[in-house]
């Protein structure tokens, strides 16, 4: 196999696992900040890519999708987390994660009642489309831009919750609840922030995987896959895992898509049982 | 208990019914209460697991799946008596149980839920691409078995008949599970585990065992799905199979026994109506319900059913705490 | 009727009993064609199992519209009612729907589900119940042959008539080298079957091939296979279908595939209506075979698609709409040779075996396999106007799908007659 083929299916993993970041970084902020593990993230994520389409279709206007659709999604996050999780805190957890299966089914089924079956796609504006190439390799300008999004996402993230107010907050309750309560800090109002950034952040990933992927009303299984495979690999509650668990997901993705197509859906659960059983932690502990 | 009447009131019922078929309503209902037995046997396995010893797996598709698989096989290929796959099924799923169970029971809570979801993952993805069991297209074509010379399970009336008996006797089965003392050590593995390790139990072996059990119940509801369907399809093996069983469990009452047949019957009947009225929205619908049941009486149906009875007792039994 | 006047007889006087008798008379005389009638027009119940939910439920609705348009249009039009169900796309809930709505809904016929495993299932189950089904998609190849059933009728087309047919064409339009691409399932490997064994055996050259697996998003890697492969192919040909062929599209033309004309030609069709605005600008000049497209020019497609939108106002008719639409036709056409009588099944599908007509399609007839012997065309889709068009580049014939013999795709059929 040559240089520039290898290359290539580098960068497209570097790129589909920059894209996982977004999701997979929302999922794990919930589930270590809160101890919920949302199985309607990939709803959330699908409802990112609805609204961002409409947004698109209205306005015209790429950018303006980009805000306003993780906008309205983490309010309709908030909304998700005030009336039906909050009530189940300090609950066996279980209970959180099967209620959240009913809100992805109630998801799933109103985005096909309002946007209908047929398959959708964000049309990215002209400077988008093409694609660049260096080193003999062709490279969509989409893909370029968003692995520097994610990159940028990412960092602006990792930063926030290492150094300030907000991060240590967050970082502080999920160890300890009630100090944290203690310091006058309403921890429930945390909780749903958090929350609404990981809806946020899962609709921004929805947005610019709608851009280079068809939209349909089954995504979301797929993407919580994805999502959960990243979470458990990478170590749940980590930021770190989550983004080190999206680089090898997508890249195995695009390796194993190449060379062992059978293959490659079952190895990706087997690499799931594996970690589950020797290392459950993942391969970061939380932080 | 006032309750044992009713269950003996609806099992009346439920033996008579058979006999009003075509004249006062079609035999599609007895098609539909044997679909009710049938994950009802399943869901009751699940309990057992879930509801009493406090494991929720999300992966019982596994055993449904694998069961029908087995059965259909061999019913298709090599005898179609029944008894030979239902031993062969029993057998396989307890050993398959007895894997899975071993690597998975090191783990609890939500690793235990991943586990078991990642390894019926594992059999979806195998079922849909072994051309030998029919890969994508599934297993068609699968004789009804016969059960004794001369009697097979070929009619509507015949089968369902059959599938209530397997209820039955699968619910009583649990049930003096439960009420032993190894069922009281269950319910201390759910309650609290240390504790009960402290008093010398060996909790992993429970668990084990009782996975296996809950494995042995939904193989045999497989084979009966196989029979029934004459038909298997790999996607018994998808997540929404298991999700299924954990709704039926959970809108019935986990831990209960009696629950998951409610539970059953309620999705499976809700879930035709729906879908009949409102094609376009029913599963936003049974989510909704799904959801609401959670927020407001995780306990389902038995535990609603079980505050009324208090309050109507209360207002029977003056003077009575 | 007949029963009043019993009633009248038994219980009055002289009368009482001439005066009803008059009243009787006089109210059969004016309302006497009527009654009579409507007994010898019973109720004709026509059943669906389509999928309304998830990726396919635009198909599903559309096959759905069609076939209600073909009944409206016919004499049954005040006698037919229907039943719909989703199968979810699954063969256990398209079995268990199917069984409900011949139990329960008593329907005489059945339009079957969309998707090859479902009404492979399906049929097998109705062969020992001796009930009528038609399928508008579903054409799972073996059905065609070794599992053909004299109630199973497949109106639409098969993986062997969407492939083998674009071979003669490829050779001679765009030239010797294909790359061969397939969805990693059945219908993928079946499409690229037909097409590669008899494309090589003309003297064709498979200069590659890849199977993705069903949702794929991520092309890149495959493309690069493509674009670097060596000599350089004429054309891409193969199956992969939805939501997966638009990702592809997009993807080819961003990897520059478009630009160095390497058509995509699709099996199966592909670039139909509902999924062209979602490729946009990168479908065009690519192909698909297909029996059918909205823009074919002929006197019975006008009339179809005029009648359609007067039916359906603001709904697309496209190729599902189209093959519920010939369901429908020969269901009619099946009941015509019945007496109208949807009771009479063996007739009915006497009926059908012998139709022999003229659609929007095109001659359209049922071979003995009940399979449908189709016309086939390739078509490109081109732009004018920023509208998507598709252009009839070629038309290849008539095919159904052989049934008999050692090269028969679905192996040999033996129906029972």
């Amino acid at each position: 196999m040559d240089l520039s083929l290898l290359l290539t299916n580098l960068l497209y993993g570097v790129t589909i696992g920059s894209a996982l970041i977004l999701i997979a970084s929302g999922l794990s902020l919930t589930f270590g900040v809160m101890g919920v593990l949302n199985f309607a993230h990939g709803g959330l994520c699908m409802l990112g890519a609805y609204f961002g389409y409409t947004l698109v279709q209205i306005s015209g206007n790429f950018w303006l999708a980009m805000v306003l659709a993780p906008l309205i999604v983490g309010g309709i996050g908030i909304l998700m987390e005030s009336f039906t999780i909050r009530p189940l805190y300090g609950l066996n957890p279980l209970y959180q994660l099967l209620l959240t299966v009913g809100l992805a089914m109630i998801i799933a089924n109103a985005v096909l009642l309002f946007w209908g079956g047929d398959q959708l796609s964000i049309t990215l504006p002209g400077y988008f489309r093409g694609y660049v190439t260096f080193f003999g390799i062709f490279y969509p300008r989409f893909r370029l831009f968003v692995l520097f999004f994610s990159a940028a996402v990412a960092l602006i993230l990792w930063i926030t919750i290492r150094r300030s107010k907000w991060g240590i907050v967050i970082r502080a309750g999920m160890h300890d609840l009630e100090t944290v309560n203690a310091f006058g800090i309403n921890i429930y109002r945390v909780f749903s922030y958090v929350f609404a950034l990981g809806a946020a952040l899962a609709a921004l990933a929805g947005v610019i995987i709608g851009s280079m992927r068809a939209i349909n009303p089954e995504m979301d299984f797929e993407l919580l896959t994805s999502a959960l495979l990243v979470v458990v690999i990478g170590g749940m509650g980590s930021f770190r895992g989550a983004v080190v668990g999206s680089l090898l997901l997508g890249i195995t993705e695009a390796f194993g898509a190449q060379f062992f197509t059978g293959a490659a859906k079952f190895s990706v659960w087997v690499l799931m049982v594996v970690v589950l059983l020797f290392r459950p932690e993942g391969l970061f502990k939380e932080n | 208990m006032k309750h044992r009447y009713w269950i003996w009131i609806i099992l009346a019922a439920l033996i008579a019914f058979p006999w009003g078929a075509h004249t006062f309503y079609s035999s599609f209902y007895i098609s539909l209460l044997t679909r009710i037995f049938i994950y009802a046997i399943i869901v009751v396995g699940f309990d057992l697991l879930a509801g009493y010893t406090g494991m929720i797996s999300y992966g019982h598709a596994m055993f449904f799946g694998t069961g029908a698989y087995l059965t259909g096989m061999v019913l298709k290929h090599w005898t179609p008596w029944f008894w030979p796959p239902l031993f062969l099924t029993i057998l396989i799923s307890a050993v398959i149980a007895y894997i899975i169970g071993f690597l998975s029971i090191r783990t609890r809570e939500i690793y235990f839920v991943f586990l078991t979801f990642a390894f019926s993952q594992f059999f979806f993805v195998t079922a849909h691409s072994w051309d030998f069991i029919g890969a994508s297209n599934g297993l068609s074509a699968v004789p009804k078995p016969i059960i004794f010379p001369g009697i097979s399970l070929s009619g509507d009336n015949s089968f369902y008949y059959f599938a209530l008996a397997a209820l039955v006797a699968g619910y009583l089965l649990a049930l003096l599970i439960t009420q032993s003392a190894f069922g009281k050590v269950m319910v201390g593995v759910r309650e609290n585990e240390e504790r009960t390790k402290f008093l010398g139990y060996d909790t992993r072996k429970t668990i084990l065992r009782v996975f296996i059990i809950s494995g042995i119940y939904g193989g045999f509801a497989g084979g009966l799905m196989a029979a029934f369907n004459s038909f298997v399809s790999p996607n018994l093996y998808h997540p929404t199979v298991s999700g299924e069983i954990i709704m039926m469990a959970l809108l019935g009452g986990m831990g209960t026994l009696v629950g998951p047949i409610i539970g059953s019957g309620l999705v499976i009947i809700l879930g035709d109506i729906l879908s009949s009225w409102l094609a376009e929205s029913w599963m936003m619908i049974l989510g909704a319900i799904f959801a609401a049941v959670i927020l407001f009486s995780p306990g389902g149906v038995m535990a609603i059913s079980q505050k009324i009875s208090q309050r109507m007792k209360r207002g029977t039994d003056l003077g009575h705490p | 009727m007949k029963s009043d006047e019993k009633q009248v007889r038994g219980g009055l006087n002289r009368r009482e009993f001439l005066k009803g008798t008059a009243a009787a008379a006089a109210a059969t005389a004016v309302s006497g064609p009527f009654f009579l009638a409507q007994a010898a027009k019973p109720e004709i119940r026509v059943g669906m199992t389509l999928t309304y939910s998830g990726v396919y439920a635009m198909v599903g609705k559309r096959v759905e519209n069609g076939a209600k348009l073909a009944f409206a249009l016919s004499k049954y039009k005040d006698q037919v009612k229907f039943f719909t169900e989703d199968t979810q796309g699954k063969p256990n809930v398209a079995i268990e729907k199917t069984l409900k709505l011949f139990e329960k809904d008593q329907v005489h016929m059945l339009v079957g589900p969309i998707a090859g495993h479902e009404s492979l299932a399906v049929s097998e189950m109705l062969k020992p119940k001796k009930k009528l089904m038609l399928l508008a998609y579903g054409a799972n190849i073996k059905l065609c042959g070794e599992s053909c059933s004299r109630y199973t009728f497949l109106c639409g087309h098969t993986p062997w008539n969407q492939s083998y047919p674009a071979v003669d064409w490829f050779l001679k339009t765009l030239g010797k080298k294909v790359y061969l691409i397939g969805a990693d399932y059945s219908t993928g490997h079946e499409v690229v079957k037909f097409f590669k064994e008899p494309f090589e055996k003309k003297g064709g050259q498979v200069v590659g091939s890849f199977f993705s697996p069903l949702g794929t998003t991520e092309f890149a890697p495959y493309l690069a296979k493509i674009k670097s492969a060596s000599p350089k192919p004429d054309g891409i040909f193969g199956f992969i279908g939805g939501n997966d062929l638009i990702n592809f599209v997009k993807q080819y033309a961003e990897f520059g595939l478009q630009k160095e004309k390497i058509p995509i030609i699709v099996g199966l069709g592909g670039f139909g209506p509902a999924l062209l605005p979602a490729m946009g600008d990168a479908a065009v000049g690519n192909y698909h075979v297909f029996h059918y497209s909205y823009w074919l020019e002929n006197k019975e497609n006008e009339a179809f698609k005029a009648a359609y939108a007067k039916m359906f106002p603001g709904e697309l008719a496209d190729e599902s709409a189209i093959l519920g639409y010939e369901v429908g036709t020969m269901m009619v056409k099946g009941l015509d040779v019945a007496g109208g009588n949807p009771e009479e099944t063996e007739k009915i599908i006497n009926g059908i075996e012998k139709v022999d007509y003229r659609s929007p399609r095109g001659h359209i007839k049922m071979d003995p396999n009940h399979v449908a012997n189709v016309p086939i065309y390739l078509f490109q889709v081109q732009k004018k106007d920023e509208k998507f068009f598709l252009k009839t580049a070629a038309s290849v014939g008539n095919f159904g799908t052989p049934y008999s013999g050692p090269d028969a795709p679905g192996g040999e059929c033996k129906m029972s007659k």
